[in-house]
């Protein structure tokens, strides 16, 4: 049959006279690129963790040429922009126990074979490894004597963005700012002093965030009265340059896997299932009320230590401290602040005519929805939902590059401007493989790593 | 060591493209029915009445058999997605498919008669590269259906006859895409291949009130194609760091996938007639029961990513065909034909993707046909043009501008004895 039809087939295409109509190809097959009416030639941006690029616990070159603003900066063909770039395992929350960025070691750990559902394990990269000079932690020399357009400063609140230019408790702004403790100057000074023509500024998240990766303690998040005065000198200064300015808002805090990746109930460790009592029903966490309370991630040291776990489940019959937990009181005071910072910054923003991006809005809804992209689906959970990074607080670069668009389609609406998305796919393949390590390590460290110490960075202050 | 892990891992996986709908239809089963636009119920007055209505074989008085194939050359392209770029232009790589069909229909009295047909009704395919823009949603996709079809037909009376037969139904898919493993930030392939045996029957009738005037009606029952033991395979790239790799290969076993797929029922009516002794018109309507297909579920023998089952909606519609077909005798050997049909989607727009970018359909035919002695020849040449569809509310937010050509070449040869 088969030659039969090769002879059909032979002798219709000879024979054949007609040639076949195709598809008409339009005469422009991917949008024009154009900036508009906004003038990148010297782009500005201005922020924290979220804009320095920071990932898993740590600041780091690999993960800092996949900042948002770099994307931005990238999709718009900036010609400048540069980054205060750190080597690896980066600048980060371990630094001083000598470790930098987390990684995704095992994503079932292979000691505790009997589990049932996967127990990840995520651990720091020993600085010594590289290395890794946390006195020095730049990638290179050269990159010591730039002056940085990306002015993101992990831990930085809104009024250290405005004042600090050196904290003993946070390097970055030593090593961003190029201060020390007798000299420097502020990062929204050194943004306006360079004449900036396109300005983002994402500031405000460490108001609150610290209070409520710190269960609600110890600072309260930053008094309304208080953002709403700095916020309004923020705007006003960065205005003063005559620059192109987009803001964002502030995304509420107890969406992210820090406080969604513990559950309430005791977890046999063996297993890695809840347990369960005579009736089948589960057994909570003491010292934490199910229905309304959200535990955060940094517990699970006290927890595999016993506390929390009743003592006939083998644990110490003691309350989880309450640092780790974020009861209901504590999450509306949270809640509260982002929607009083939120209104403010609003507020402030249209009476300039700034658009803000609604970060809030959009990551509310992938935390509830998560976030179809041509065939996959992210969610907030951590490791498997692609979004967020190991730390559970900083996004991943895939989520990076999400939020990367949604500033640039705020950027286009408002300055007539075509600037192509990110290719989010490419972001979520083209991860970085980390450098080899070092053959021989200068120094060892031999600390434990203790996750309750993320708080502090995470807190600022 | 497998075990359950997050969900929206899985998702991805386990989410099964649509391979069966009006898209991978194939209507061109006979160069002389085709050149008509399908429009054949009523005449069904040459072999390929096996399957255009099988109670059309009582009139013949000789043994036949023919036998042809179509060359189908479909082009689909997309723009977008919306949130890459809504004017990115994706074309699906150039394909052709060679669909056959083979008769022979036997009188046995003046009043039975036996049919037998082998054709394709269902196949094709859509292939967009490895490495586009909708990878994880459809790379390669494609599907063959060989119909085995023997027939009975019986006349009544000498203006009606009725038709019955069986069919067995070989069909292989093959689908592929790319799945996205999180935890590692890297892509693999995925391939599902699968082939199995299904049965279902057909009927048939054609009534003659008056001399020029002829009716057919025929329905052909939905098939359950059980595809089990179809091989699941997974392709990732070594990733640099043996634990990943050792996750992977724990992860994406090769193993064994099985579905229900069903091909959906289709009925359809038929009225010709004969405006002259040269001129004949018909206009046929059939109604394809897609909305039997609602959803899809996928079964592994080892979990893939933890899981051995998923549930997809589907949630297809009811499409129909309406088909118009002239065949003008220009003298004893010669016959020109033309044919129009209009077909209509079955896969509602918040479902359509990019393995099957259907839509809704205009074909537009013409055809000749050749006779001398007992010898037939019929050809014809189709151009499909499908109506450009507009997607806002895909629920993948794959979110674009579908729009479909082909061109279909057809030839039957035919002998009398």
């Amino acid at each position: 049959m088969k030659t039969i039809k090769y002879i059909i087939f032979a002798l219709l295409s000879v024979t054949l006279i007609v040639t076949g109509c195709k598809l008409d190809t339009p005469t422009s097959t991917s949008t024009p690129f154009s900036t508009g009416d906004a003038d990148f030639s010297k782009y500005v941006a201005v922020g924290n963790s979220l804009t320095a690029g920071y990932q898993s616990g740590a600041l780091t070159q690999i993960f800092q040429d996949v900042s948002f603003v770099n994307m931005i900066a990238q999709q718009a063909k900036v010609e400048t922009f540069r980054q205060p770039y750190m080597g690896y395992p980066g600048l980060g929350v371990y630094m001083l126990n000598g470790y930098g960025i987390l990684h995704l070691k095992y994503l079932d750990n292979p000691e505790t074979p009997n589990t049932v559902n996967p127990d990840p394990v995520i651990e720091p990269v020993p600085l010594a490894d590289y290395g890794f000079n946390i006195m020095d932690p730049y990638i290179s020399d050269e990159v010591k004597g730039w002056q940085y357009q990306n002015l993101g400063i992990p831990g930085a609140t809104l009024n250290q963005i405005l004042h600090e230019t050196y904290s003993i408790s946070n390097p970055y702004f030593r090593f961003i700012l190029h201060s020390n403790i007798m000299s420097g100057t502020p990062a929204l000074q050194q943004a306006t002093e360079q004449k900036p023509t396109f300005i983002t500024c994402w500031a405000g998240n460490n108001d609150v965030l610290g209070y409520a990766t710190g269960g609600g303690a110890p600072a309260s998040p930053t008094d309304p009265a208080d953002f709403e005065r700095d916020y309004k000198i923020l705007i006003d200064s960065l205005a003063a340059t005559g620059a192109d300015i987009v803001t964002a808002n502030i995304p509420d805090v107890t969406a992210i896997p820090f406080f969604t990746t513990i559950p309430p109930v005791v977890i046999d460790p063996e297993k890695n299932i809840p347990v369960v009592d005579d009736q089948g029903n589960n057994v909570y966490i003491l010292g934490v009320n199910p229905a309304t309370d959200l535990i955060i991630l940094s517990a699970k040291t006290a927890l595999e230590q016993g506390y929390g776990i009743p003592a006939s489940l083998g644990g110490r019959g003691e309350d989880l401290p309450p640092q780790y937990v974020l009861d209901a009181s504590e999450i509306e005071v949270a809640k509260q602040a982002v929607a009083d910072f939120n209104a403010i910054i609003s507020a402030i923003c249209t009476a300039k005519d700034i658009p803000v991006v609604d970060v809030n809005t959009f990551l509310n809804d992938i935390a509830e929805h998560g976030y179809e992209y041509n065939g996959f689906t992210f969610t907030s959970s951590l490791v498997t939902g692609g979004l967020f990074s190991y730390d559970g607080v900083h996004p991943a670069t895939a989520g990076y590059a999400i939020i990367a668009n949604k500033w640039i389609e705020t950027i286009n609406d408002r300055f007539n401007a075509s600037i192509p998305y990110v290719d989010v796919i490419q972001y979520m393949n083209d991860i970085p493989a980390p450098p080899v390590p070092m053959v021989k390590p200068i120094y060892t460290i031999s600390s434990s790593v203790d996750f309750t110490s993320l708080s502090h960075v995470f807190g600022g202050k | 060591m497998q075990k359950k892990i997050i969900q929206s891992l899985m998702m991805i996986v386990l989410s099964v493209y649509s391979v069966f709908a009006s898209g991978f239809s194939i209507l061109e089963h006979g160069a002389k029915a085709t050149a008509m636009g399908g429009a054949f119920i009523a005449q069904a007055n040459d072999a390929s009445a096996v399957f255009y209505n099988p109670a059309g074989i009582t009139d013949f008085t000789n043994t036949k058999i023919v036998f042809g194939t179509t060359i189908i050359q479909p082009a689909f392209s997309f723009a977008g997605p919306q949130n890459v770029d809504p004017l990115l232009y994706n074309e699906s790589k150039s394909q052709s498919f060679t669909p056959i069909h083979i008769y022979t229909t036997v009188p046995i009295s003046e009043k039975l008669a036996f049919g037998f047909g082998i054709f394709n009704l269902f196949g094709l395919g859509s292939d967009w590269g490895d490495d586009w823009v909708g990878k994880q949603l459809a790379t390669n996709t494609s599907i063959e259906t060989f119909f085995f079809n023997p027939v009975l037909a019986y006349k009544i009376l000498d203006n009606l006859s009725v038709a019955a037969g069986f069919d067995m139904v070989y069909g292989t898919v093959v689908m592929e895409k790319q799945v996205y493993f999180s935890p590692r930030s890297v892509f693999g392939g995925s391939k599902l291949e699968a082939h199995t045996l299904g049965y279902g029957w057909n009927l048939g009738l054609k009534y003659q009130p008056v001399e020029k005037l002829s009716l057919g009606v025929t329905y052909r029952s939905e098939v359950l194609m059980p595809f089990s033991g179809g091989e699941a395979t997974f392709d990732f790239p070594a990733t640099g760091n043996p634990i990943a790799d050792a996750e992977i290969a724990a992860y994406f076993p090769n193993t064994k996938g099985s579905a229900d797929l069903t091909l959906p029922a289709v009925i359809g009516l038929g009225i010709s007639y004969q405006f002259t002794d040269r001129l004949t018109a018909e206009f046929d309507y059939l109604l394809i029961n897609w909305s039997s297909y609602d959803q899809l579920i996928l079964k592994f023998d080892d979990p893939v990513g933890g899981q051995s089952e998923s549930v997809s909606e589907k949630g297809y519609v009811d499409s129909y065909s309406l088909r118009f077909g002239l065949e003008y005798l220009l003298n004893e050997s010669w016959a020109i034909r033309a044919g129009y049909i209009r077909d209509n989607h079955a896969v509602p727009d918040e479902r359509l993707e990019p393995s099957l970018p259907e839509g809704d359909r205009n074909l537009y035919s013409l055809g000749v046909g050749y006779q001398t002695g007992s010898f037939i020849i019929d050809a014809f040449y189709t151009l499909l043009t499908q109506d450009e569809r507009v997607i806002t509310n895909s629920v993948d937010n794959f979110n674009g501008t579908y729009q479909g050509i082909g061109n279909l070449y057809g030839i039957t040869f035919g002998y009398s004895f």
